[in-house]
């Protein structure tokens, strides 16, 4: 295992700014790209964790500044995945500690459990994504267009229904409808592949 | 995962993403993620498209175009099934690479010239069989259709309420006629075009599977393809129906409805099936067959139907009350045990309870068995009287008496209750049970119902062709349950003759992608467990009709779907498969002894006697095509094969693996039948 374990002291150098820590070498080309090409699965992997987008979106930021801050400990030609999974991990345990009253807050194994499912899955999430822009073609036009509206930056179910005028409840049934549809049809193509 | 928990998963999955969770839900979520491997797969692949969708339509909107987009975006790989020392895999995909393109795409241009390789008929080396008998499929010029209002658009959105629809009933109502009418307006008025005649081929095997439950053995599929009868399809329908292997197949299916695959000590299984078996093969009326499963007494050995409630009357017969309503009716009222529908307000937790009081008076006994065999389960009916009691939202305790479709049932100790809940089930002339059992009958045959789920018909969920299902269930009732003329009805109608591949239309027929189907096309249904085992049995075997041998190994097909199935020992009596297009069951196909048995050459088996019976290269592949496949290869399918075979003899000769040139030849064609059993043509019925 030569992937370099998130060290436990990050919080020492966090609030240092790039410029301080990072003028001894500046980021490889393949580093940026290593980095830009894993933003969806780490926010993926955060997501799970987590389960509301703006907390993941919040937790992938953090985790990023500490991606920067620490880019020189990354050795290159190593798992960037796994090494940024690492830091993610830590960011989350940090972000459930902020929120320890909340209610709706998922238990330890949940989090773990749900973490090593998504780890274990790794070269999925292309085939995933790939089958989803095709499922996306096959719906309706209608539905195309509601999935397009609710999944705006910031905006939530009810937020279109209001948009639309519908009751809220009757939108929250056509979303629920679609993914349904859209997770079945993306179900559908991974199996189909596997057999083809 | 059976339905109930993935219905339940799936809700608290749809409220996570709207950020409606209840603290309460959110626990709930928590335990299953927790505790359930199946429910945590769901859950990651849940999220992740709920990820992807905020990801990838937030970064467009605002222009982040960069971090998507120059993204490689590999095309999905196919994965490669690598036989050791064999290529046969590669032979594989040039063998049926025309069904996998279907299946990636439904809307696959039929020109396209991969897809032709498979398809092109006209070029197979069995020209000599006879054209396709069925007609062409007419538009009839009725003038209703013109200001018949579309309904294609009519979805789960807008809740329809439970109006009845008036169906002119006829005494001379033709089904076979009702069904054309209905679908072929439909399609008029939608502008698609239905798929071309299916070829015999393709419609011999489809109704060996659907109704015979295996596929045609190579004798019978020849002897079908040869016959020059204008009627051989009509007469097929016949014979098939009057078969015991019909009788077989639906109990079968039916015994997987009601009780599952999996092992379960209580239940005497093969009596069930027996029993049902029976009821099939006498072509006793439906409404009869539930009766008496509704009101069976005894143990699981005496009495077959007792097997039904003996499964299911665990947690005060929750799951008995959710079964007979989901199997029986086709509605789905789980979830009405402990809060109103969410679309179907006729259905609160009042009426679950009632329905659930019907079965108050029942219990499961154990008695030391007659035969010493330890203890056995016994249903008896006790006699008491009175509501039943749950506990509403509220927390407050509540009573239900017994009550089904406004009827209420005295609920005195001396009511029979099973009796009159069965009497109530079955009264009328329009009873919802029959409406259920055609709309299942007809998922049987066409992959999809009128209504899908097919078990979850309430208001909220519309049909598709709303009068014909109302007609076929009028017709079912009046024809006094009669099963058998409702199947055959189904196999001689139109749009059963249909290929499975699209016509030329650019009006999509995708009811996998959510669209009330047109029955324009037949769509593709996987085989099931017990299909797959069956038909492998047939193509392995020798055996010129093949329904014995397959008769006596049904213990051995239990055993083997066992592997698949596993009851998740849940309280709602669930059960999780991993069957159908996963890994598990590519690697039994690959791999598995069932196959490695069909492939062998060892006496007695279908590859062996074709090598006996011809030493001629392209005979024995269009038998082994016919045997696996049920048809001939096309030309180029031909051409193929027999390129692989010269570079396989070949190497296998120069590896010095083998004795001599014949014994090369031998190895070689059994891994061409190797790949016929492992093609997507092979697990599907099209």
């Amino acid at each position: 295992m030569t992937t370099e374990l998130y060290p436990r002291d990050h919080d020492a150098d966090e609030g240092d700014s790039p410029s301080s820590t990072n003028l001894l070498r500046p980021p490889s080309e393949e580093f940026v790209q290593l980095f830009t090409r894993n933003q969806r699965r780490l926010y993926l992997l955060i997501l799970a964790q987590v389960g509301g987008t703006q907390d993941a979106e919040d937790v992938l930021q953090e985790t990023n500044l500490i991606i920067w801050a620490k880019y020189h400990q990354f050795d290159l030609g190593t798992n960037f995945f796994a090494w940024a999974a690492q830091i993610a991990k830590y960011e989350v345990l940090k972000f459930r500690h902020r929120r320890v009253r909340d209610k709706l807050q998922f238990s330890e194994e949940f989090v773990d459990a749900v973490s090593r499912e998504v780890l274990e899955r790794p070269e999925e999430l292309e085939q995933r994504r790939h089958a989803l822009e095709l499922c996306l073609q096959k719906l309706r036009p209608d539905d195309r267009t509601l999935i397009h509206q609710r999944y705006q930056p910031g905006q939530r179910g009810k937020h279109v229904a209001r948009d639309l005028g519908r009751p809220a409840n009757s939108v929250y049934q056509s979303l629920g409808r679609i993914r349904r549809t859209l997770l079945e049809c993306i179900q559908r193509r991974l199996a189909t592949e596997a057999h083809a | 995962m059976k339905s109930k928990l993935r219905q339940e998963l799936l809700d608290l999955l749809e409220a996570l993403c709207e950020e409606r969770l209840s603290p309460e839900q959110h626990a709930r979520l928590d335990r299953l993620v927790v505790e359930n491997g199946e429910a945590r797969k769901l859950y990651v692949d849940y999220v992740a498209l709920h990820g992807i969708l905020s990801w990838d339509v937030a970064a467009a909107a605002s222009g982040e175009m960069s971090v998507l987009r120059d993204e490689a975006v590999p095309k999905p790989a196919t994965r490669r099934i690598v036989r050791p020392a064999t290529i046969a895999a590669s032979l594989a995909a040039v063998l049926l690479i025309g069904w996998s393109l279907l299946l990636l795409r439904p809307g696959a241009d039929p020109d396209a010239p991969a897809a032709a390789v498979a398809t092109n008929s006209d070029e197979s080396d069995g020209s000599d069989t006879a054209p396709a008998a069925a007609a062409p499929i007419v538009l009839p010029g009725r003038d209703r259709r013109s200001d018949e209002p579309s309904i294609s658009s009519a979805v789960a959105d807008s809740p329809l309420d439970d109006e009845q629809i008036d169906v002119p009933f006829a005494k001379d109502f033709d089904p076979v006629v009702a069904i054309h009418d209905a679908v072929a307006s439909r399609w008029e008025s939608v502008g698609v075009q239905p798929a071309p005649s299916a070829e015999d081929a393709e419609w011999v095997r489809r109704v060996y599977l659907d109704l015979a439950g295996r596929i045609p053995s190579a004798t019978e599929a020849g002897e079908f393809l040869d016959d020059p009868a204008n009627d051989k399809r009509a007469a097929l329908i016949d014979e098939l129906l009057d078969s015991p292997e019909f009788a077989r197949n639906f109990a079968t299916a039916w015994t997987n409805l009601l009780i599952g695959r999996s092992e379960n000590r209580r239940l005497d299984r093969g009596n069930l099936h027996a029993y049902l078996r029976g009821q099939f093969a006498q072509n006793r009326p439906w409404s009869e067959t539930v009766t008496a499963l509704i009101t069976a007494e005894g143990s699981a050995k005496e009495s077959g139907p007792a097997n039904f409630l003996l499964a299911h009357l665990n947690n005060e017969a929750v799951p008995a009350t959710a079964v007979t309503a989901r199997c029986f009716l086709g509605l789905q009222v789980q979830c009405t045990q402990c809060h109103a529908h969410p679309f179907y307000r006729e259905w609160g937790q009042e009426q679950f309870w009632e329905l659930n009081s019907f079965f108050q008076q029942t219990a499961v006994e154990r008695k030391a068995a007659e035969d010493g065999s330890g203890m056995e389960f016994v249903l008896t009916n006790r006699p008491v009287g009175g509501p039943t009691y749950y506990e509403n939202r509220a927390g407050e305790m509540k009573v239900a008496f017994p009550k089904f479709a406004e009827t209420e049932v005295d609920p005195d100790k001396a009511t029979n209750r099973r009796r009159e809940l069965a009497r109530l089930i079955v009264a009328g002339d329009d009873p919802q049970l029959a409406r259920a059992f055609v709309n299942r009958t007809w998922a049987h045959f066409f992959g999809y119902g009128f209504v899908n789920p097919v078990d979850d018909m309430g208001p909220h969920n519309a049909a598709s062709h709303p009068e014909l299902l109302q007609a076929l269930a009028n017709h079912f009732v009046a024809r006094d349950y009669d099963v058998r003329a409702l199947c055959r009805a189904i196999c001689n109608s139109a749009p059963y003759q249909l290929a499975s591949r699209p016509g030329d239309s650019e009006t999509n027929d995708d009811p996998q992608y959510g669209d009330p189907p047109l029955f324009s096309r037949m769509y593709l249904k996987p085989l099931s467990a017990e299909q797959l085992y069956d038909s492998i049995q047939v193509a392995t075997l020798a055996d010129e009709f093949p329904a014995r041998a397959i008769e006596s190994s049904a213990e051995a097909r239990h055993e083997w779907i066992g592997q698949f199935f596993a009851d998740e020992n849940t309280e709602e009596n669930c059960e999780s498969s991993t069957f159908g297009g996963t890994l598990p069951q590519a690697l039994t196909m690959m791999n598995g002894d069932l196959v490695t048995q069909a492939v062998s050459g060892a006496e007695q088996t279908r590859l062996s006697a074709i090598l006996a019976a011809t030493p001629d290269e392209s005979e024995r592949i269009r038998q082994i095509m016919l045997a696996t496949l049920s048809r001939y290869p096309t030309r180029d399918e031909l051409n193929g094969i027999r390129e692989f075979l010269r570079k396989s003899v070949r190497q296998q000769v120069q590896s010095g693996r083998v004795p001599n040139a014949r014994a090369a030849v031998e190895e070689s064609l059994k891994d061409v039948y190797w790949a016929c059993l492992n093609s997507t043509e092979f697990i599907v019925n099209h």
